[in-house]
């Protein structure tokens, strides 16, 4: 009992740390009745904590009671012979005979189905194996143990047929999330996020520990529900809240700090190598000596050293004085996480949960940074029987700075002979390019690039994000088998992002040396109002019927403007835009709003938890649509056998579940732009006559009337099993989905005079198998070892276009039977070497330059005959392997994901292995030099061209730079230590985890640029790739 | 309990009540919408503002197609896109190729949206007049495509569907849409001063050069001739052209008025492109001369890309005493370029470069030159031109006549006007035109007009020729966006670009089919989005 007071006072001490709340959890609302009295403890068997609130009632009687905040009762029975009956939310119901006992301690098992075994579907949640469609349930264990800070990184790897990838490497940026293969053209592809019943773009904003689970509903069936906006896969949130909060009070503290380091840097030239490049670069354009004809030692000389404007350049070069451009702008970039949590639940009944973490990572660049701060509240009261409320709130700040987003391609591009000092070797220089002597004249006369470095000083690109989600319900039950609820969920964001550039950057060289600044706000509100019902119904014992009625209405509605000014007279960032010259005011508003009104249908069928049947229907009406196509409807239809319930397998020792499922069903999606069938003349045209100036106003794209609904309809045949007693257990899911009316912002030819349309062009097939396995290899006391395996493999195939599937749209890049990424282009082959210049002349082309495949042998390179389809973008298959290692107090856990088959046009390469270039910084690349009169040694390279003389194939159609980004990368190994033992327990601890991890230790791939996760970034915003080493604690007391 | 009721209550009741509102309505607050905005007096001369603004889109970005792989200009240190400067590797996808195709039709759908509601909207005195305007617009458009791309597509509907598939027309049919339509045009607009909008002397300034150029085609008679040289009188109107060449290229400050020669130009006042100087501008003086630095330099010299530089034979079409030789080029260089326009007293002010002309190429002559300018770099005759393959800044004569000096540093700030038809080259049009029509005679006086007042001597019966107007529009017209269609025009462009181009060989012309590359393709982009297969490239690309 000595230890228990020491808990309650241990208790009562966190709980002056959560007054407030404690002041209205904190109520007596304990009755008794005459008879003899008993008394007892409640508690859990896990953990053994008290447990307040917990309901004990008297079988067949009125005579009721909760146990307090100690988990103590005293409760009045008629007689020996009562039963108590002990329920509690989360936890298996128990009676117990009273007998002639007095005082009790019992303890209450954590009800497992209750928390893991549910699936939530969608306005609702079934049990795992009452499940028919395709839904893929992560825990918060699973996204948190990787000590990842975003949500939807968290996800990579952990789902079959869901891609999820970095799209630039730079903190802050978001990941591009795909499931089931592309089927939308034209950034359409996202799935639904909804968070807590708010529908999101996005959900980076949210604090990965905050969230209770994930459920991601791949097949038509499980999203038909969401009908309008199911085609591209839904992904449910559902943050911590108070309804699963269990008694007592639960607080953890949860922490890590990380180190983030550049890693895996690809290689740039030596600066040597740069040299004899730099020089090579000027071969094919030098001036020719006029005895000779040719390019001679002397001429080039001449056209490197620019006539003797670059004598310190020269210096440098002999004395091989470099400069490490890398070592300069990179470095060490720090991460923190802090997560504090408290649940509980009060012995009226009331639940609730409060989070309150706060995230700060600093860049490989300086001036890159991410705070955020996530307060997060979840209550839940069940007022009675009949009666349940609750909210829900997550209110987010997030504070990014994207320092400056050409500081760091141009660092990389300046050449390892130039410095960031004037010639005292300390002072910045504006332009290193462009250095000058005492006397002004140029030492250095190459690039004017500015200096990276007082770029990166002088930028500043501030984003300053609010979001706020919330969500109330009501809940209203009057018999047992129907109930009736109604949620309002409603999201708000502002986002603020400021730049300003000082007078020492390139802009503000460009601008009398003065600063200017820009800001752009943003405001999105939107809200659902979801209406619901059910009826949940038993007939004979095996017949379970569970109908949903729904209605639902959302608006979205975006506000957006702009302003700024250039030749600020001081430096005040971006708040003081009108401090600028009034010339220069610029400035811009915006407005778009669409709605969405649905009605829907579901039941759920279930004999004898054998044969399971899903219908459901919904019917959307879109705002973003004309009128006479407004509304849609969304059918769809599932059946389940659960086989292992069936005579034959039930006392099999090899398979314990065995269960298969089919589905079939239509999504649709709406995602374009509002007023796409409005003429409104959205592009501002500016002209003066004599003076006097008029604006005009025209549209860019054509109106579509004819707008409606892109439609999906699916087909998805899953297996679940479970062998030896789950030693083995997985799901295997075969899909067939056809996109039809696709939407897409098509390009329209040259001739209309427009640019696009937004128009149902298309019809996409997207075809695939998912496979997840998880093995538990061994299972003692003392070790346990868990694997587990995914794999996706997705085709994507274009079907038809404009209603005919003979002939391709090359412009819109559409290609009958190919994937929607498919990349088409001239097939480069080589390099034409020096004997085989008669062939290369044949087709217009000289030794050094870029060699084709002349795909139907006609000895010309024509665009109808030599184009063909390179690969695409789209992986051929992805996969992932996690293994998670315990012996005794020790865990060792790791995590690789792999994609294969991803051919992307690299823009790091169209930059750093550029031959046209000659200035700049380049990839270790192998060049091709001629035989030349100017004493530069030969080089026949056969993988890139003579610089400055690459052909016309290389510089218009950027044939050379197609790279495959397949990779295999491990994710992150870590390894921990729970503390346990008497020592702890004194101090009030329930348990305490160390551990270490390391975030992308290795990359294993021929991509040689920054990282192949995000080969196709572009080259502003894409960042080195990086190794984080973590160090952190959860601690739960 | 009652509570709880009560809220049930007004849940039902706001359930009834958000259903029947509009919910599903689109509201539109931003734009205005084209069936309504257009109807009205201020939305339809908005449309004709945007009918203009094309100008700015055809005219103001990077002039390859106009004046690259000329015998004029030629790159510098920087590359020139290879296709349109050396003609050897042009083919449909070449850099510059695709951008006059895009913003011509652009332009002529704008047109076409403006004629289409020229029927819906209200009446006004003026519609009929910015009819005519709009019509001269679109003639304009598709003269260059005619010139540029030979027959194209003759696209006159006002598009509210998509149209996926286009053919061509003949070049003859295109000729005779823009003449019908400059005909009718001339009718419509105003014929008071120009003012920034079409007028009736544009008008006619236009057709004569469509009948000059039509009249050299295989479907061209000597009748176009004679049309063209009584249109080109039209647009005179007998005015003479009293000022010197030096007020006709004086920058302005701070803006640059229309001055009385100004026929037709593209209208680029600083106050309508403020609000992004940065893009808002042209780039027409971004060329034609050398890289002058970057932006360390701003506010001192202007921004130039290393191309388009004056070749040997355009610095020696001037003689001596051609008054246009000075305002044309740059000679000489300040130590701050710009303060030739922003100081008064130049005498004083320290020389960085100097060009020599050719008529100071002895040694004696930059000895006396430099002993009164010992700190100027001395550029001797011949060396300052693209075929000496220049490396450093300032290695080749800046051409000064479109400098902006106000103008912010970059590449796409320029706010002078870019003239597009002038009186000058109207008075070399009536000469040309008459000189094919069988009346050199009548066409020497027009040339010699033009030459006395750059002060040189009057041209001869003898020598008056095609190839000695093609000389006359050089010292004329030099970097005013014509030399491209004045070679293609008058048959020369393969002996002019081969004999003065240093780049530029005979052979670089042979195309496929046994066809030359003059016409220009057809850009592949376009080819890429049409969905007709039968759309025929030009013969020399196929």
């Amino acid at each position: 009992m000595k230890r228990n007071t020491h808990t309650n006072f241990l208790i009562r001490n966190k709980m002056t740390l959560f007054l407030l709340l404690a002041s209205f959890l904190i109520s007596a609302n304990v009755f008794s009745q005459g008879g003899r009295t008993i008394t007892g403890t409640i508690t859990s068997v896990d953990d053994n904590m008290p447990l307040p609130g917990v309901n004990i009632v008297v079988e067949g009687t009125s005579a009721a009671t909760v146990t307090d905040f100690d988990g103590n009762f005293q409760l009045s029975v008629p007689g020996n012979d009562a039963v108590l009956v002990i329920s509690y939310v989360g936890f298996l119901t128990k009676n117990v005979p009273v007998g002639s006992q007095t005082n009790f301690t019992i303890s209450l098992e954590t009800d497992v189905q209750s928390l893991s075994e549910v699936v939530v579907v969608g306005y609702g949640t079934v049990k795992k194996s009452d499940l028919t469609g395709a839904v893929g349930t992560i825990d918060s264990e699973s996204l948190t143990e990787r000590n990842i800070t975003n949500p939807v990184e968290s996800l990579q790897g952990l789902v079959p047929g869901v891609q999820v990838s970095n799209s630039t490497g730079r903190i802050g940026d978001g990941f591009n999330i795909t499931i089931r293969g592309q089927n939308s053209i034209g950034g359409g592809g996202d799935p639904l996020f909804v968070v807590d019943g708010v529908p999101t773009d996005n959900i980076d904003f949210l604090n990965p520990q905050d969230i209770e689970r994930m459920d991601i509903l791949k097949d038509a069936s499980s999203t038909a529900i969401y009908g309008s906006r199911g085609s591209n896969g839904v992904v449910i949130v559902t943050t911590r809240s108070g309804a699963g909060a269990k008694g007592g009070l639960t607080v953890s503290v949860e922490s890590f700090v990380g180190v983030k380091d550049v890693a895996r840097l690809p290689d740039l030239m030596a600066p040597q190598t740069w040299w004899d490049y730099h020089q090579s670069a000027y071969l094919a354009t030098a001036g020719t000596d006029p005895n000779t004809g040719t390019v001679t030692a002397a001429t080039l000389a001449d056209a490197v050293g620019g006539g003797g404007s670059n004598s310190e350049l020269l210096r440098r070069v002999a004395a091989n004085e470099s400069f490490d451009w890398y070592d300069a702008v990179l470095k060490t970039g720090v991460q923190q996480n802090t997560y504090v949590n408290a649940s509980g639940r009060a012995e009226n009944g009331l639940g609730y949960n409060l989070g309150i973490g706060y995230q700060n990572e600093t860049g490989n660049i300086d001036n890159e940074e991410l705070n955020k701060y996530t307060l997060k509240l979840g209550v839940d009261h069940k007022i009675n029987e009949k009666f349940t409320l609750g909210t829900n709130a997550t209110v987010t700040l997030i504070n990014q700075d994207q320092g400056s987003d050409v500081a760091m391609r141009e660092a990389f591009r300046l050449n390892p002979f130039l410095d960031p000092y004037d010639l005292d070797g300390v002072t910045l220089f504006p332009q290193p390019g462009k250095l000058v002597d005492e006397n002004g004249d140029f030492i250095i006369n190459k690039t004017s690039t500015y200096n990276p470095i007082l770029e990166i000083n002088n930028s500043i690109d501030n984003v300053r994000r609010w979001n706020v989600i919330g969500n109330t319900y009501f809940q209203y039950q009057p018999v047992e088998w129907l109930s009736f609820k109604t949620s309002l969920a409603a999201g708000y964001s502002h986002t603020r992002r400021g730049r300003s550039w000082g007078a020492l950057t390139n802009t503000g060289a460009s601008n009398n040396n003065l600063p200017s600044a820009r800001l752009d706000q943003r405001q999105n509100f939107n809200y659902t109002w979801d209406n619901q019902f059910n009826i949940t119904k038993t007939f004979d014992e095996k017949h379970n019927f569970n109908l949903l009625g729904l209605y639902s209405m959302f608006s979205n509605r975006n506000e957006s403007s702009f302003s700024s000014s250039r030749n600020m007279p001081f430096d005040t960032s971006f708040y003081n835009i009108g401090s600028g010259e009034q010339s220069t005011y610029d400035l811009g508003s915006g407005f778009n709003k669409n709605t969405l009104r649905s009605y829907a249908l579901r039941l759920n069928y279930s004999y004898d938890d054998k044969y399971l049947l899903t219908l459901s229907n919904r019917w959307d009406g879109s705002s973003v649509f004309p009128k006479e196509n407004r509304w849609d409807s969304f059918p769809s239809a599932a059946l389940g056998w659960n086989i292992s319930n069936e005579d034959f397998l039930a006392e099999s020792a090899t398979v314990n579940n065995l269960k298969l499922r089919m589905s079939f069903g239509y999504t649709g999606n709406n995602i374009i732009s509002p007023y796409s069938s409005l003429n409104t003349l959205d592009s501002q045209t500016y002209y003066d006559y004599a003076g006097s100036v008029s604006n005009g106003f025209v549209s860019t794209q054509i109106a579509n009337a004819q707008l409606k609904w892109e439609r999906t309809r699916e087909f998805n045949v899953g297996v679940d099993f479970g062998l030896w007693r789950d030693r083995i257990t997985g799901s295997v899911d075969v899909y067939d989905r056809l996109s039809d009316d696709l939407l897409f912002t098509q390009d329209l030819p040259s001739e209309t005079g427009f640019s696009n349309i937004n128009a149902n062009v298309a019809s996409v097939s997207n075809r695939g198998v998912e496979l997840a396995i998880t093995t538990r290899n061994i299972q003692t006391e003392d070790v346990t070892w868990t694997t587990s395996l995914t794999f996706t493999k997705n085709t994507n195939e274009l079907k038809s276009i404009y209603g005919q599937s003979e002939v391709d749209d090359i412009g819109n890049n559409l290609f009958i039977g190919e994937s929607l990424d498919a990349i088409y282009n001239y097939k480069f082959t080589g390099i034409w070497q020096a004997d085989e210049v008669a062939e290369a002349a044949g087709y217009g082309m000289q030794e050094g330059q870029e060699k084709l495949l002349d795909v139907n042998n006609d000895g010309q390179y024509t665009p109808d005959g030599d184009r063909i389809i390179l690969g695409s973008s789209n992986p051929d298959w992805t996969g992932s392997f996690f293994s998670s290692l315990r012996v005794k107090n020790f865990d060792l856990s790791t995590s690789v994901i792999i994609t294969q088959g991803v051919l992307v046009y690299s823009n790091f390469h169209s930059n750093f292995a550029d031959t046209r270039d000659r200035g700049r910084q380049k990839l270790d690349i192998d060049w091709y030099v001629p035989a030349n009169d100017a004493g530069l040694p030969a080089r026949a390279s056969n993988t890139y061209p003579q610089p400055r003389n690459e052909g016309s194939f290389w510089r218009n159609n950027g044939v050379g730079y197609y790279k495959d980004a397949s990779f295999v990368k491990v994710k992150n190994i870590a390894l921990g230590y729970n503390l346990g033992g008497e020592s702890l327990e004194k101090l009030g601890i329930n348990a305490l985890r160390v551990y270490a991890n390391v975030l992308n230790p290795f990359v294993f791939t021929d991509y040689e640029g920054y990282d192949p996760e995000w080969a196709g970034a572009s080259l502003n915003t894409g960042r080195p790739s990086s190794v984080t080493y973590q160090l952190g604690f959860n601690l739960k007391f | 309990m009652k509570k709880i009721q009560y809220i049930t209550s007004c849940l039902l009741v706001l359930l009834t009540v958000t259903s029947c509102q509009d919910f599903l309505e689109e509201e539109n607050e931003s734009f205005a919408v084209a069936e309504e905005f257009y109807l009205t007096e201020e939305g339809y001369q908005s449309l004709l503002n945007a009918n203009y603004a094309q100008l700015r889109e055809i005219y103001g970005n990077e002039p390859w197609i106009y004046v690259c792989g000329t015998d004029l200009f030629a790159e510098g240190r920087d590359a020139e896109p290879t296709g349109l400067s050396r003609y050897t590797d042009l083919n449909p996808s070449s850099t510059g190729v695709a951008g006059l195709y895009d913003n011509a039709y652009k332009a002529i759908q704008t047109a076409n949206t403006a004629i289409y509601y020229a029927d819906l909207t209200e009446a006004t005195d003026i519609l009929d007049q910015q009819l005519g305007e709009v019509r001269y617009l679109r003639a304009n458009a598709y003269f260059l495509l005619v010139q540029t791309y030979g027959g194209v597509p003759l696209v006159t509907d006002y598009f509210r569907e998509p149209v996926l598939e286009f053919s061509r027309e003949s070049a003859e049919d295109i000729y005779s849409f823009i003449i019908s339509e400059l005909e009718a045009a001339v009718n419509q607009v105003s014929s008071g001063a120009y003012q920034g909008k079409v007028n009736e002397r544009a008008v006619n300034h236009l057709l004569a050069k469509v009948y000059l150029t039509r009249g050299y085609e295989s479907f061209g008679s000597t009748a176009d001739f004679t049309t063209a040289a009584s249109y080109a009188e039209a647009a005179i109107a007998g005015q003479g052209l009293n000022l010197s060449f030096e007020e006709l290229w004086a920058p302005g400050n701070p803006t640059y008025p229309i001055n009385e020669e100004t026929l037709f130009s593209v209208q680029y006042d600083p106050a309508s492109v403020s609000t992004d100087p940065f893009n808002l501008g042209h780039q027409q003086t971004a060329y034609f001369g050398p890289y002058q630095g970057g932006s360390e330099v701003a506010g001192d010299a202007p921004y130039r890309t290393y191309t388009l530089c004056p070749t040997q034979f355009a610095i020696d079409l001037f003689t001596e005493d051609d008054e246009r030789y000075q305002v044309t080029f740059m000679t000489e260089v300040y130590e701050r370029y710009f303060d030739f326009y922003d100081v008064d007293d130049t005498s004083t002010l320290t020389v960085n470069h100097y060009y020599a002309p050719a008529w100071e190429a002895t040694q004696a002559d930059q000895d006396a030159y430099m002993a009164e300018h010992p700190e100027a770099t001395y550029h001797q005759y011949g060396t300052y031109v693209p075929s000496a393959n220049p490396t450093n800044d300032y290695q080749t004569i800046p051409l000064k006549k479109f400098d902006d000096p106000e103008a912010p540093f970059g590449q796409n700030t320029s706010r002078r006007d870019i003239v597009l038809s002038r009186l000058g080259e109207t008075y070399l049009i009536a000469a040309e035109a008459y000189l094919q029509a069988g009346q050199p005679d009548v066409g020497l006086n027009f040339i010699n007009d033009v030459r006395e007042r750059a002060d040189v001597d009057d041209a001869t019966l003898a020598e008056f020729d095609i190839d000695y107007i093609l000389d006359e529009r050089g010292r004329e017209l030099i970097g005013e966006y014509h030399r491209w269609f004045d070679l293609k025009r008058t048959g020369k462009l393969v002996e002019r670009a081969s004999a003065y181009h240093y780049l530029v060989e005979e052979g670089n012309f042979d195309g496929a089919n046994g066809v030359l590359k003059i016409l220009r393709p057809i850009p592949q982009s376009a080819l890429d989005l049409n969905q007709n297969n039968d759309f025929e490239q030009n013969p020399a690309y196929q």
